[in-house]
């Protein structure tokens, strides 16, 4: 678990100075919101690095649950913040089963992604995984299968 | 000369006749043919008199009905906040205004509607009054007990005074409690707070919490899940004199995201201290671009804000 973590915490504060396309995920208080009215339903907050033109970046965010067996996906819109390239992710789903959020940024003909595995309003930053591509599929099934929020 | 001789003899009878005082009833007509032919021009003297003389007494009760008016006027019609008390299962509405009081007793709590920018939930035995009720600035002061508020507005418009800090809202939701010497705690949930008093700030984040204690003002932020023992030394720093060996202890049992109060330890301690204390940070992540050793030990406000807004997302 230490190592986990450690391996993640490098991770994330390489993804800030790395020269490329990458994402930095933290809480909502990392962000401010534009509106101030709908911060209260942010789970985490993502930072998109590495794009020389973030107002022309794109970035989508969709929920991918496991309720019992069933799979659903809900998307999910981030909201803009005050800082340009950041945004807030909030919850589109229920209490039931255990959701990851997938995240996708371009930047140009650049993308990153992550998936952020999540527990009622909060993410479960030990459990980020940030990458350099989109999530796929079997990234996203790997990751809802490994994680367990009740642990 | 027979006309000398006629002034002679009339002379002569006048002088003959008998003196007659006259009545007193022709003097009384002397004197109301007299008093009539004086009335009318003292009149228009008086008349003239009169305006110079009270003209500002006029004016000014004229001013004070008009103020008076207005302050009737402003009162019926400042802002007010609806409340909806609850006792006994048995809720009631009211409305408070600026210098209202506000009190909850052991079976009673109320809600408060903060115009249209949140809510205050009241817990029992509390007290609390309405400051200001102004759109630009939502006030009360608590007295003793605990409130929990939820404000969606922009920043710095909801602000609750203790004896020992103010909080001032930055867009959130949390719990403050307080006694009545103004001993107390604030736990941010979601958003954040600023916990002032004095030209002390603590900034207090979502998950995060501070004390503060009558005659010290607000001590250092920490995470709700800090440890026990970092939590300990941090009280024995801000409210027990705790000094160095305090620090020690601090830094000993901090975590990354224990960052938060490590950066306000900063400008809290000695510049020996400091350092140990810079050191420490820099061990959990390396410094920000544009973030410099020697600006940080010269507590640079640009270069703090800056490097607190990126701890942030470690948090």
């Amino acid at each position: 678990m230490v190592k986990k973590l450690v391996l993640v915490l490098v991770l994330g504060a390489a993804s800030v100075w790395a020269d490329g396309l990458s994402l930095t995920i933290g809480p909502p208080i990392a962000a401010q919101l534009l509106t101030p009215t709908k911060k209260f339903l942010g789970i985490f907050a993502v930072r998109i690095n590495g794009c020389a033109d973030v107002s022309k970046a794109q970035l989508t965010a969709m929920g991918e649950g496991l309720i019992g067996d069933e799979r659903r996906s809900a998307p999910t819109r981030p909201d803009p913040t005050v800082t340009p390239g950041a945004y807030i992710v909030s919850r589109q789903w229920g209490n039931e089963g255990k959701w990851v959020v997938a995240v996708t940024a371009t930047c140009g003909t650049e993308t990153a992604g992550a998936i952020v595995p999540t527990h009622l309003n909060n993410m479960v930053r030990e459990d980020i995984q940030l990458l350099p591509h989109a999530p796929t599929k079997a990234e996203i099934d790997a990751a809802l299968k490994a994680f367990n929020p009740a642990q | 000369m027979p006309e000398r001789n006629d002034d002679k003899f009339v002379r002569d009878a006048l002088d003959r006749l008998p003196v007659v005082e006259a009545p007193d009833s022709i003097w009384q007509s002397i004197q109301s043919s007299i008093d009539a032919s004086l009335d009318a021009p003292v009149r228009v003297r008086e008349r003239r008199a009169f305006w110079p003389r009270y003209r500002w007494a006029f004016a000014f009760a004229a001013a004070m009905l008009v103020a008076g008016i207005g302050l009737y006027w402003r009162t019926a019609n400042r802002p007010r906040w609806e409340v909806t008390l609850t006792s006994a299962g048995k809720t009631s509405q009211k409305a408070v205004r600026a210098g209202d009081w506000l009190q909850t007793d052991a079976s009673s709590t109320a809600e408060v509607r903060v115009g249209t920018i949140g809510t205050v939930e009241v817990s029992p035995r509390t007290r609390l009054r309405i400051v200001t009720t102004r759109p630009d600035e939502h006030r009360i002061s608590l007295q003793h007990g605990q409130i929990k508020a939820t404000i969606t507005a922009p920043p710095k418009l909801f602000f609750v005074d203790t004896k020992s800090a103010t909080a001032v809202d930055l867009g959130c939701q949390y719990t403050m409690n307080v006694d009545d010497y103004g001993n107390g705690v604030l736990n941010v949930t979601l958003g954040w707070v600023s916990f002032e008093w004095q030209g002390r700030e603590s900034l207090v984040p979502a998950g995060a919490q501070c004390r503060t204690h009558a005659n010290a003002g607000p001590g250092t932020p920490y995470f709700v899940d800090a440890p026990r023992a970092f939590v300990n030394a941090l009280e024995d720093f801000d409210f027990a004199n705790g000094g160095e060996a305090s620090i020690g202890a601090i830094l000993a049992n901090a975590r990354q995201r224990d960052t938060l109060t490590l950066w306000h330890l900063l400008s809290r301690v000695a510049p020996r201290l400091r350092e140990q204390i810079f050191d420490k940070m820099i061990s959990f992540a390396p410094l920000p671009k544009g973030i410099t050793r020697d600006k940080v030990l010269a507590l640079d406000p640009q270069t703090l804000e800056t490097w607190k807004n990126e701890l942030a997302w470690t948090w």
